[in-house]
């Protein structure tokens, strides 16, 4: 499942949550130039792909986002 | 007079609609909106002396939106804290349910409304929250109940179910009228009874999702796109609701290496669609999904995707939703599923 409100996500009992950063855009970001959006979009799916071969026996946040990206601070905008 | 402040989404108090979801939280003095209404029930001996406002996308995704907000309503100086009411709205709910935790938490007076399936409800941490309707047409008995409870909660009275309690409430010590055998025995005899709902320790009703095994070779299966973000051609063919959905639909994805702007739209009704309009590949991600079918990450992409409105859905909708979800994913072979959720 990919989506911004992991934590409804992990308490609902999702058993594998990618999260994402804006609600009504799970899988873009428009605040990046196409290319840039497409390669988070392909990030976001390649995360959910580890994540449906990974077992897990709980809600599980996989978060495969390069954490040094200068849009992460647009969150929730 | 016990000064009250009041908090509010961006849509009640007239800043804007899902266009103005991303708007910071603001205070404005005395009552707006459905306030006024708040103010006219709870009579002379109350004055709502702020209204703070905040916008849903932001006071739900943004980590330090409930302190900014409680900052707000503390400048304000409160008695009590008005939450809402937040029907069944799940980023507003979400608001509603943190900033009463977040305020009883520092020591406010504070009660939130909001339907009982809202899933705000366990943001509130046992803080009070009281049962709205379901939608907006129910706001003058919502606003009846909430302010019922205001008016015991500033009394220094406990609310109880009578008062639209919802969620756990706080535990105190009772000397009771009997002692626990007499009241074990009548238990008993009251389930053999037939009574599945008397207890003295209510417990919460968790429903369990067991994890499904993962896929051990995705190059070898077949992968489906679904959504809950209402991504469907324009003309809307099956009529797919904006909210309270009852319905699913299916649209086919074969041939095709992207769904294009226009030709596809989203018509959920729970948050800006500017960006997903723009394009629909931030709600159903065809375009990169193809890209790994063709490079063999996945084996097939399944070729529909399957997709709902999840805006204000029925709990019992939404199982219905999934049970459905899964018996025609299996019929057509698909082994594993990306959901993108709004």
């Amino acid at each position: 499942m990919l989506c911004n409100l992991t934590s409804i996500a992990i308490r609902v009992g999702a058993p594998r949550v990618v999260p994402t950063r804006g609600i009504p855009y799970p899988t873009g970001d428009p605040s990046l130039g196409p290319e840039q959006e497409r390669a988070w979009r392909r990030t976001l799916v390649e995360t959910a792909l580890v994540a449906l071969s990974t077992a897990v026996d709980k809600p599980t946040v996989f978060d495969g986002s390069d954490q040094s990206d200068q849009s992460d601070e647009t969150n929730g905008a | 007079m016990t000064r009250v402040v009041h908090y509010l989404n961006q849509f009640f108090t007239g800043v804007g609609g899902e266009d103005a979801a991303s708007t910071s939280p603001a205070r404005t003095d005395g009552a707006v909106g459905p306030g006024r209404k708040l103010q006219a029930l709870l009579g002379d001996d109350f004055e709502v002396v702020a209204t703070v406002s905040c916008g849903d996308d932001y006071a739900a995704g943004e980590p330090k939106a409930v302190d900014e907000i409680l900052a707000l309503v503390k400048d304000a100086k409160p008695d009590v804290v008005v939450i809402g009411p937040a029907f069944s709205s799940g980023r507003y709910g979400l608001a509603c349910g943190r900033l009463a935790a977040a305020a009883t938490q520092a020591g406010l007076a504070a009660v939130a409304a909001m339907h009982p399936d809202n899933p705000g409800l366990d943001e509130a941490a046992g803080a009070p929250v009281v049962r709205s309707g379901e939608a907006a047409r129910e706001m003058g008995p919502s606003l009846e109940t909430l302010a019922a409870a205001v008016r015991k909660l500033v009394a220094g009275e406990d609310l109880t179910d009578a008062e639209g309690r919802l969620g756990k409430p706080a535990r105190r010590n009772r000397v009771a009228d009997e002692n626990a055998a007499r009241r074990a025995v009548a238990l008993v005899l009251a389930r053999l009874g037939g009574d599945r709902e008397a207890t003295e320790v209510p417990l919460p009703n968790f429903d369990q999702v067991t994890p499904a095994a993962p896929v051990e070779d995705l190059s070898q299966v077949t992968v489906a796109l679904v959504s809950e973000g209402a991504l469907v051609p324009a003309a809307n063919p099956d009529k797919l609701e904006s909210a309270r959905a009852t319905r699913w639909a299916h649209y086919s994805v074969e041939g095709r290496d992207s769904l294009p702007s226009g030709e596809f739209i989203s018509v959920h009704g729970g948050f800006s669609t500017v960006a997903a309009n723009e394009d629909p590949q931030r709600i159903v991600p065809l375009d990169v999904a193809r890209e790994l079918e063709t490079e063999g990450a996945i084996g097939r992409l399944h070729g529909e995707y399957l997709v709902t409105a999840g805006n204000g859905t029925s709990v019992g909708n939404a199982k219905r939703f999934g049970t459905e979800w899964v018996a025609d994913l299996r019929k057509s072979g698909v082994r594993a599923a990306i959901l993108t959720a709004t």
